[in-house]
């Protein structure tokens, strides 16, 4: 393949890719934004909603694309009662180690549980090779680019929902500013798990969609937590606009030096994007929160 | 008092026991030693200088590969490799903190987390390097001191990680009362009323964070050198990290013998946990299971750890020493180095 084939082909996958980063980011950024929470649980999620596809269509033939309609709601309500049951303890006061060490624990418990009972080996969705396109010289395949399309309509009517309803604008209220939306009559408790259920039903779509393409293994939590980190600094923490911007140019970032620096440092690619971004602009793109001193 | 029992014990036991092949003990008890101290080293950045770090077994794995790689590859005693390993740890350290320990906490751990995970992921793809995902395994020498071996008889393992922790647990007990501990804890407790003291706290915070993983690295070292084999996903691992800061969540964080008594609970909990499930049953990773439920009960019951709530405050000695626990205000050995308030006769009318 010549030099530019592998180099397009290369970002083009990389931005396809970028897809399921937007969708998981997206939900950790907003949990952040509404509770100052990072959410380690949120690889987690992301992996049960890849199992959640495997089981419904390994064990009764549902499509993907047809759990999607029900996967999120379930995650929903998953994502409020974890936030009422345990998160609700340590978000307002409370030591900040207390914040970081429970979601911590809940994705070791949750990893590790799915590891007893999942095991280790690798499954997936669909068996053989998948449907391929060749668009001048660059291969995409069915599933990378049906979950692109899905991520956008998606992140469409999430911006349509965060700026035009009720609900949405609430939310955001609470991200700015905590104190002031309990004194305009927001419900800011509710606030919290809405957040977090929005965002792990988020995650559990990333989840559905990528199983379609991307081996499904109990520990994949961890490395799209990474990227999920990375993508959410790159936009601004608590940003979700900024995530999505963010989820589209770690894709291209990873596509890109994954061909010109060689596939075993696309890590280290957007490591050093990550420190970049703290040294040089810590509020990422698009945030605007005071982010300097411990 | 009961310290000084423990103490006596933990010297004779492998004189005592071992020779009856009582090996199950002396591993445990070596782990605990090895996670006592790594907890230790990670208290100094985050139980005492506020910094929550995700990434130590980033440092962890820097100290065991250097050690490793230089070994097998150049023949260079790891005696020597240590010193090397704890340099590069600490430069990793401050290459890692200098961007992100300027910002909230978060964006720290995140980063630290993210550095750890990376260099694990690049680690195993990178054939070449160190051995990939297949790690690096040592030739056994039978008992060298200059290869840092022992495996006719292993007790020297146990007396140098029973050193290391007894040394450590020294270091941060002067640690405390010193001007470094003083500054430490004062960005921990406000870093804006820190730095309007005239302390430079990104300088501190980094002073902090190196001398955490240099640390960190010598029990890297140690490791490799007692395993005879590591490889990313062992020492890389979340199973690790876990182990570092666990028993710190769990002792008391800030405290001085919170981490050892969390490892002395943990670790053992953790290794017959294990030992027990996946041979009876096949269940693999029960422990950190059960971990998580412990990190989750922590932070909801227990935020202070077992030295911050159990042992409350009080006069004795031991429970002087046994129940510092964070938020530490006025140490109550008193304010030795730290200017006095001036009191009302001197203040004028």
């Amino acid at each position: 393949m010549p030099e530019e084939t592998l180099l397009l082909q290369g970002i083009v996958s990389g931005i396809l890719m970028g897809g399921i980063y937007i969708l998981i980011s997206v939900g950790l950024t907003m949990i952040y934004g509404v509770m100052d929470l990072v959410n380690f649980a949120h690889g987690s999620f992301l992996m049960l909603g890849m199992y959640s596809a495997f089981w419904l269509s390994f064990l009764w033939g549902i499509s993907p694309y047809l759990s999607l309609i029900f996967v999120p709601i379930l995650f929903f309500l998953i994502g409020w009662v974890i936030q009422k049951a345990l998160v609700q303890r340590v978000v307002e006061g409370g030591y900040m180690l207390s914040q970081f060490i429970i979601t911590f624990g809940l994705w070791l418990l949750i990893e590790n549980t799915a590891v007893i009972f999942w095991h280790h080996d690798p499954r997936s969705v669909f068996q053989g090779a998948p449907l391929t396109f060749d668009i001048g010289g660059i291969f995409v395949t069915l599933p990378m680019v049906l979950a692109f399309c899905i991520t956008l309509v998606l992140s469409v009517f999430f911006h349509l929902f965060m700026t035009r309803s009720w609900t949405g604008l609430a939310l955001s209220a609470t991200a700015q500013n905590r104190d002031s939306a309990e004194i305009v009559g927001m419900n800011v408790r509710d606030m919290f798990a809405l957040a977090m259920a929005i965002g792990i039903a988020m995650v559990s779509v990333a989840g559905v969609l990528l199983a379609t393409f991307f081996p499904i293994t109990p520990y994949v939590g961890l490395y799209f937590l990474v990227i999920a980190f990375v993508v959410a600094v790159l936009g601004g923490l608590g940003n979700y606009a900024g995530a999505m911007f963010g989820g589209l140019i770690i894709g291209f970032i990873e596509g890109f030096f994954g061909v010109v620096l060689g596939p075993q440092f696309k890590q280290i690619a957007y490591l050093f994007v990550f420190m970049a971004i703290l040294a040089v602009r810590p509020q990422g793109l698009m945030g605007r929160r005071e982010i300097r001193g411990g | 008092m009961i310290l000084l029992i423990a103490l006596a014990f933990l010297l004779v036991e492998p004189l005592v026991w071992n020779p009856y092949y009582n090996t199950f003990l002396f591993n445990t008890l070596i782990l605990c030693f090895l996670f006592a101290y790594l907890s230790g080293a990670w208290n100094i950045l985050a139980g005492f200088t506020g910094q929550t770090s995700f990434g130590h077994a980033a440092f962890f794995g820097i100290g065991a590969y250097t050690v490793a790689m230089l070994w097998t590859v150049l023949g260079v005693s790891p005696w020597i490799g240590m010193i090397i390993a704890a340099t590069i740890a600490a430069f990793a350290s401050l290459a890692v903190g200098l961007p992100s320990l300027r910002l909230k906490k978060s964006y720290f751990v995140m980063i630290t987390l993210g550095f750890s995970e990376i260099l694990r992921i690049t680690f195993i793809q990178w054939h070449e390097f160190a051995g990939g995902a297949g790690g690096i395994a040592y030739h056994v020498i039978p008992y060298s001191l200059e290869a840092f071996q022992f495996n006719t008889d292993r007790t020297p393992y146990y007396y140098i990680m029973l050193a290391m922790l007894i040394l450590s647990l020294l270091v941060v007990y002067k640690l405390r009362r010193s001007k470094w501990g003083y500054y430490f804890m004062a960005i921990r407790e406000d870093e804006i009323a820190t730095a309007a003291s005239g302390i430079n706290v990104i300088k501190y915070k980094l002073i902090s964070c190196a001398l955490s993983a240099i640390l960190t690295a010598l029990a890297g070292v140690f490791y490799v050198q007692f395993f005879l084999f590591i490889d990313p996903d062992t020492v890389f691992s979340l199973d690790v990290m876990t182990k570092i800061f666990l028993p710190t969540a769990l002792g008391g964080l800030g405290t001085l013998m919170g981490p050892a008594l969390g490892a002395f609970i943990l670790i053992p909990l953790g290794e017959i946990v294990r030992i027990y499930f996946s041979t009876t049953f096949g269940i693999q990773g029960l422990h950190l299971v059960v971990y998580g439920i412990v990190l989750i009960l922590v932070a909801t019951v227990m935020p202070k750890g077992l030295v911050g709530t159990v042992f409350k405050r009080s006069k004795r000695r031991i429970g002087d020493i046994l129940s510092r626990s964070a938020p530490v205000g006025i140490p109550q050995g008193g304010l030795r180095g730290l200017p006095r308030p001036m009191s009302s006769s001197q203040r004028g009318s």
